[in-house]
């Protein structure tokens, strides 16, 4: 795991490549491909009225300007105005439909990634900052809309047009088409040459803004320690810095884009320079008519605007690469392997013994966490976690339902190895109350159902009793509709963990884990919850980890684990009559009370 | 899970203020972008010249010594073309960066704003919505404030030039050219409005969007841990779906505006061809000319495409300055004071208080629940007090109201004898050390997240501030030691590491007053025991407040505050409340109780 890269930029090489990028994101594309087709189909429609358009005035002048036919001039500009018409809405149609592939494609893109997201292992999680992938999800795809808006997509388009123009003026005057064209190889070598320096650039902008992200994220929610270590100024110290990179970032791509875009249309300039020189030549020998000039102009005129306006978007472009790269970097992170999909055997229906055989394990390498961890846990047995702080409790319990994965050893539960049941069976029965209360805004109900529909309102405040909630809960203006607000942070601690306490029981596991679940909790409630908790959970498979020993009051068994391994097992008269570390727990605890 | 709990942006309010922002902001920057103007002038200079210098070699053409004429156009046109062109490079990078350089001040502006709001506003706003501001909302006025502005000016400038000079050439010509502006200009405003609203709307649902992103990211273990995967991305893609509405409003909107603006040069076009074509016929004009202004009114084609997308840009612009404004005008109820030396012994005092949180106020006003009420106490300095009582009777509140983390009325919290609320706010908080009931650490190494609340990082100290929390050793059993990184929020650490790193932090900053909510909830008996006595021993003298729900930690203390649904029901030395059979008593006894039960 590169924990030393927490703050560091990641810096994404250039080895993906474009049409890997586009590729990938044509798979986005093809499901929306009836409106990309016609899109597709209405650009040529859009191109041709666009051309006819010189044409039409060119016949103006060949035509009629000699002969000064006032009623032929009448028809030409009627003429003009049908296809300028015609124009108007076949582009509307043409540019909404595209924008419509973007946002639908964009809308896909968003959920897919959000999917793989939910699917990735708890290592991600906690080596990457919550603002950083919020950044993926949200402004990396944003960059990508304005991919799709401001038409990169109709780069087709525009380069279906530039073919056009460029035929027709093959067709009208082929040499003069030949002598014009010399110029715009040199846009070819301009824009290559930007191409490399733009994509650095812009990789640059992509991960400074992630790092805003990331530290805006963190700093407001911990506002609260903030202003009360005022911190705040060495916080804006520091923001500053991060957003001055930001800058820094910018100003390169300002540079590279205001040079490409000047030199795209000084380019186009000469272009027409060429024209008037070289046609006059021929125009001198007769070969081609005024009224031919003109249509030659006005086609390099367009011809250069898609070509501008492809410089503008040709930032865009390398830009949305840029975000690419790193909406698939994201998901190129390995998923959490769900678990082989049963045989028809359900959890539910066996007993729930777990063994626990060798296993070893470590959050980083070389670093073991837990060594030689041997240990059962029968079928409706209640075992109790103790040790000291940092000894591993939790990472126990993090194997056991395959937040990690263990390295070594086996564990099995259910009579089958742990890694056998498919994860989301194995989750809904042995249900962890953990160390760590989350709750989410929305209301007290919701955050004890967490949506499920299967659970209804009357049994999750039945579970809220049990833990002796509803108390307070009837207490707060809309009862049970109560917004928490973020984290829960309209309530107490307390109050927060008895709630994280009945979103567990409502879902009437198996196998109940208890990490600490009511440490912040007064001793009078904590009482009543225990109680509850011994009617609920009779005859089920019950863990747990407490500092407060009357807390694993009535637990059948208790297994002592000090520096990630297990030092005592046994009942509680077992373990004090061996005097050994929980005997030393259990004095202090008391003998501090004398 | 849903997320409606808070107000969504005023649509209509504030419309004339975010214009004003703006227009201060382009004011501080006004020499930029004078400088950026004039090159911009320069630029369309230039323009403007080229289609002269067409005129000349097409009239030339039809004149004998056309082919030395032609040549020496030519090259002046290459000439014009290279000027056009360096001008614009500069114009360009002089306006984006003063752009680019607005959205910094502005984005420290509202760092350093948001870092002086009460928790009352964090209530109303979720972290991702305000993440979203800071950055795509930010980024929207930047866009108006560099390529928008640069359009903005660029267009009538583009326009003058150029109108100039085909009046020049003609001006019932010019005249005829300009009879679908008033149609145009009418169609642009209706066009905005509704693109106002529209924009306004998708901005909010990105905002929503990003919250909701942002919770779920957070809470990640617990949906893991419930397997709540699916439920999660139901409720994602249903703001997924509702942004994805409203974009594909807004590009209904914008993909109009396009091929409108586009057309209206061809109209000028048609009723040059249609007026001027008779002139020439009428041989009043020559080709030349009609040619130059055809190639004129191109030159007007690009900045009215452009006006299309300045439209767009500026729209989005306002209505994200407004959404800015909302958090630049969130009022800072706890004013900061001017900061000045007053020393500390660490006495408070509660006189007669009574507080309730923002959202305790019930709908209909009646029978609001009250945070604390009356509470009347005293804690001389140097004292232990021990604060004790049920899940949810104010401990917290009580604590967090010392260091003025809300807003409280005037009269009723006094430390060293001076009201709270005049009390310089930083001073007080430099003397206050606090552990919060859930640690929170940074993302950081360990080391820097002890010394969070001093002015640099001391090894000494942090290294004692450790060693009296009893994680020294622990720590340095890590290989990185000190320089381990916690991860966000210290994921990984366990939770008696993360809450003692959390003391060692109040700890460092050697405060007069130190305030422990709850802050060993998460160790082991032992270890609490041995962090009870070195905090004895070195912090003879200061006032230590701790809240606990273990009669082993609070029996220490001096004198101890009950407190039970926001009121102080029992205060006294453990002694005297042992006798008085009342919560501490029970407290005291049910441990007791359950002590004889297990030694049977
Ligand atoms: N995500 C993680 N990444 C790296 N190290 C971790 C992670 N989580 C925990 N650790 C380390 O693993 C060790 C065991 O942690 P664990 O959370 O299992 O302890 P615990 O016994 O539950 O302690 P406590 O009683 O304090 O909760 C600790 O030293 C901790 O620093
Ligand atoms: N930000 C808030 N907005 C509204 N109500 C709040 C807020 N914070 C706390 N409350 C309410 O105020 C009351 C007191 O909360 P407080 O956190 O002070 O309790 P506590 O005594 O510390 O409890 P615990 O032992 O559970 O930590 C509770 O009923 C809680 O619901
Ligand atoms: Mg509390």
């Amino acid at each position: 795991m590169p924990i030393e890269d927490f703050h560091e930029e990641e810096v994404l090489e250039g080895k993906a490549y474009d049409a890997h990028l586009v590729r990938r994101v044509w798979k986005y594309i093809v499901p929306h491909r009836r409106i990309v087709i016609r899109s597709i189909l209405l650009l040529p429609v859009v191109a041709a009225l666009q051309i006819l358009q010189p044409f039409v005035v060119k016949e103006g002048i060949d035509r009629y300007f000699h002969e000064g036919s006032s009623l032929g001039l009448s028809l030409i500009a009627a003429l003009f105005f049908v296809v300028l018409m015609a124009k108007v809405v076949a582009e509307y149609f043409q540019l909404y439909l595209m924008a419509l592939t973007g946002q639908r494609c964009l809308s896909d893109l968003r959920l897919d990634l959000f999917q793989h997201v939910q699917r990735l292992p708890t290592s991600f999680f906690d080596r990457t900052p919550v603002g950083r992938t919020m950044t993926r999800l949200t402004n990396d795809i944003e960059v990508l809309s304005e991919m799709f808006t401001s038409g990169v997509v109709a780069l087709v388009g525009d380069f279906v047009k530039l073919v056009a123009i460029f035929v027709v003026m093959l067709v009208v005057q082929w040499k003069l088409t030949l002598v014009t064209f010399t110029a715009v190889p040199l846009v070819w070598v301009v824009a290559d040459l930007f191409r490399k320096k733009m994509r650095q650039a812009y990789r640059l902008i992509r991960s400074k803004i992630a790092r805003i992200n990331a530290f805006l994220q963190e700093s407001i929610t911990g506002m609260k320690i903030v202003q009360l270590f005022a911190r705040e100024k060495k916080n804006l110290g520091y923001f500053q810095q991060i957003n001055e990179d930001y800058r820094q970032a910018n100003r390169m791509s300002i540079q590279f884009d205001a040079l490409l875009f000047s030199l795209v249309e000084m380019i186009g300039r000469f272009a027409i320079a060429m024209i008037l020189w070289y046609g006059s030549g021929l125009h001198q020998k007769g070969w081609v008519t005024l009224g031919t000039l003109y249509l030659f102009i006005d086609l390099m005129q367009q011809f250069f605007v898609p070509l501008r306006d492809l410089s503008a978007k040709y930032a865009v472009l390398q830009s949305a690469m840029a975000s690419l790269e790193r909406v698939f970097g994201l998901f190129d992170e390995k998923v959490a392997m769900g678990g082989t999909p049963g045989d028809g055997l359900a959890l539910r229906t066996v007993p729930t013994g777990i063994t626990f055989k060798d296993v070893g394990f470590s959050y980083r390498p070389n670093q073991p966490v837990l060594k030689n961890i041997s240990f059962e846990v029968r079928s409706g047995e209640r075992v109790a976690l103790v040790g000291a702080t940092g000894a591993g409790k939790s990472s126990i319990i993090k194997l056991l339902v395959r937040l990690y994965d263990y390295k070594s050893g086996e564990i099995r539960m259910g009579g089958r190895e742990l890694r056998s049941w498919p994860l989301e069976e194995l989750r809904r029965e042995v249900v962890v109350v953990p160390q760590d209360v989350y709750l989410f805004s929305g209301s007290i109900l919701e955050n004890i159902t967490l949506g499920d529909p299967l659970i209804s309102a009357e049994k999750a405040k039945e579970a809220a009793r049990v833990v002796d909630a509803e108390r307070f809960i009837l207490n707060l203006p809309y009862g049970y509709d109560y917004e928490v607000g973020e984290r829960g942070a309209t309530l107490s601690v307390g109050q927060k963990q008895l709630l994280s306490f009945a979103r567990a029981l409502v879902r009437d596991p198996k196998v109940l884990i208890l990490d600490e679940a009511t440490s912040s909790v007064s001793p009078d409630i904590e009482e009543l919850v225990r109680q509850g908790i011994h009617r609920l959970m009779e005859r089920r498979t019950t863990l747990v980890i407490a500092h407060r020993l009357s807390t694993i009051r009535d637990v059948d068994r208790i297994i002592v684990l000090h520096h990630g391994e297990v030092r005592e097992m046994g009942t509680h008269e077992e373990l004090l009559a061996l005097k050994g570390i929980y005997a030393r727990l259990y004095e202090l605890q008391y003998q501090l009370q004398e | 899970m849903k997320r409606e709990g808070y107000p969504a942006a005023k649509l209509v309010k504030g419309e004339v203020k975010p214009a004003e922002r703006l227009k201060g902001y382009f004011w501080r920057y006004r020499w930029r972008y004078a400088l950026g103007f004039l090159f911009i002038l320069a630029t369309n200079a230039f323009a403007t010249a080229f289609p002269w210098g067409v005129q000349y070699i097409i009239d030339g053409m039809r004149s004998p010594e056309g082919d030395k004429k032609v040549g020496f156009y030519s090259l002046v046109l290459v000439a014009i073309a290279v000027g056009a062109g360096l001008f614009r490079v500069f114009s360009r990078i002089i306006v984006f960066n003063a752009g680019r350089d607005i959205e910094y001040e502005v984005r420290n502006e509202l760092f350093d704003h948001l870092q002086k709001l009460p928790p009352s506003f964090y209530q109303r706003y979720p972290t991702g919505d305000l993440m979203s501001r800071l950055t795509n909302d930010l980024g929207s006025v930047r866009l108006l404030l560099g390529p928008g502005l640069l359009n903005l000016s660029n267009t009538p400038i583009i326009y003058l030039m150029t109108l100039g000079a085909m009046a020049w050439i003609s001006l019932p010509l010019t005249l005829c050219a300009l009879i679908p502006l008033p149609f145009f200009v009418g169609l642009v405003r209706w066009w905005s409005r509704e693109y106002h609203q529209r924009s306004l709307e998708s901005q909010q649902s990105l905002a929503r969007l990003s919250a909701r992103i942002q919770e779920n990211l957070n809470g990640a273990f617990i949906v893991k841990l419930y397997a709540r995967e699916a439920a999660e991305v139901k409720s994602f893609n249903k703001h997924n779906r509702d942004y994805y509405e409203t974009n594909r409003r807004m590009a209904k909107m914008s993909s109009m505006m396009t091929p409108v603006v586009n057309s209206v040069p061809g109209l000028g076009i048609l009723l040059v061809l249609f007026f001027g074509g008779r002139q020439v016929m009428a041989e009043a004009l020559t080709l030349g000319q009609f040619v130059t202004f055809i190639l004129y009114i191109f030159n007007l084609s690009w900045p009215t495409f452009i006006l299309g997308w300045v439209l767009t840009i500026y729209q989005r612009g306002l209505s994200a300055m407004g959404r800015l404004s909302e958090i630049l005008d969130a009022e800072v109820t706890i004013s900061p004071g001017e900061e000045e030396e007053i020393p500390m012994r660490g006495e408070i005092e509660f006189r007669n208080l009574t507080f309730h949180y923002p959202s305790q106020l019930s709908a209909n006003g009646s029978q609001r629940p009250v945070a604390l009420s009356e509470i009347s106490l005293r804690i001389p300095p140097g004292s232990l007090a021990g604060i004790a009582g049920g899940t949810g009777a104010g401990k917290s509140t009580l604590v967090e109201l010392i260091p003025h983390f809300f807003e409280i009325p005037q009269g009723a919290l006094f430390v060293e004898g001076r009201d709270i609320t005049t009390f310089p706010l930083q001073t007080l908080r430099r003397q206050i050390g606090y552990a919060p009931q859930e640690a929170f650490l940074f993302s950081t190494t360990i080391a820097e997240n002890i010394a969070l609340g001093l002015p640099q990082v001391s090894k000494e100290k942090v290294e004692w501030a450790a060693e009296v929390a009893g994680i020294r050793e622990e720590i340095e059993s890590f290989p990185m030691g000190m320089q381990t990184i916690v991860g966000e929020r210290g994921v990984m650490l366990s939770g008696g590491q993360r809450q003692r790193i959390a003391l060692a932090r109040a700890i460092a900053m050697e405060p007069k007053i130190l305030i422990l909510d709850d802050s060993l909830s998460s160790v082991d008996a032992q270890t609490e025991r041995k962090i009870l006595d070195r905090l004895k021993e070195v912090f003879p003298g200061k006032t230590v407040l701790i809240i606990s729900h273990r009669l082993s930690a609070l029996e220490q203390a001096g004198m101890i505050f009950v407190l039970k649904g926001g009121r102080l029901i029992e205060a006294g030395t453990p002694e005297k409340l042992l006798r008085q059979e009342g919560y501490f008593a029970e407290l005291a006894r049910r441990q007791r109780i359950e002590e004889e039960l297990e030694k049977i």
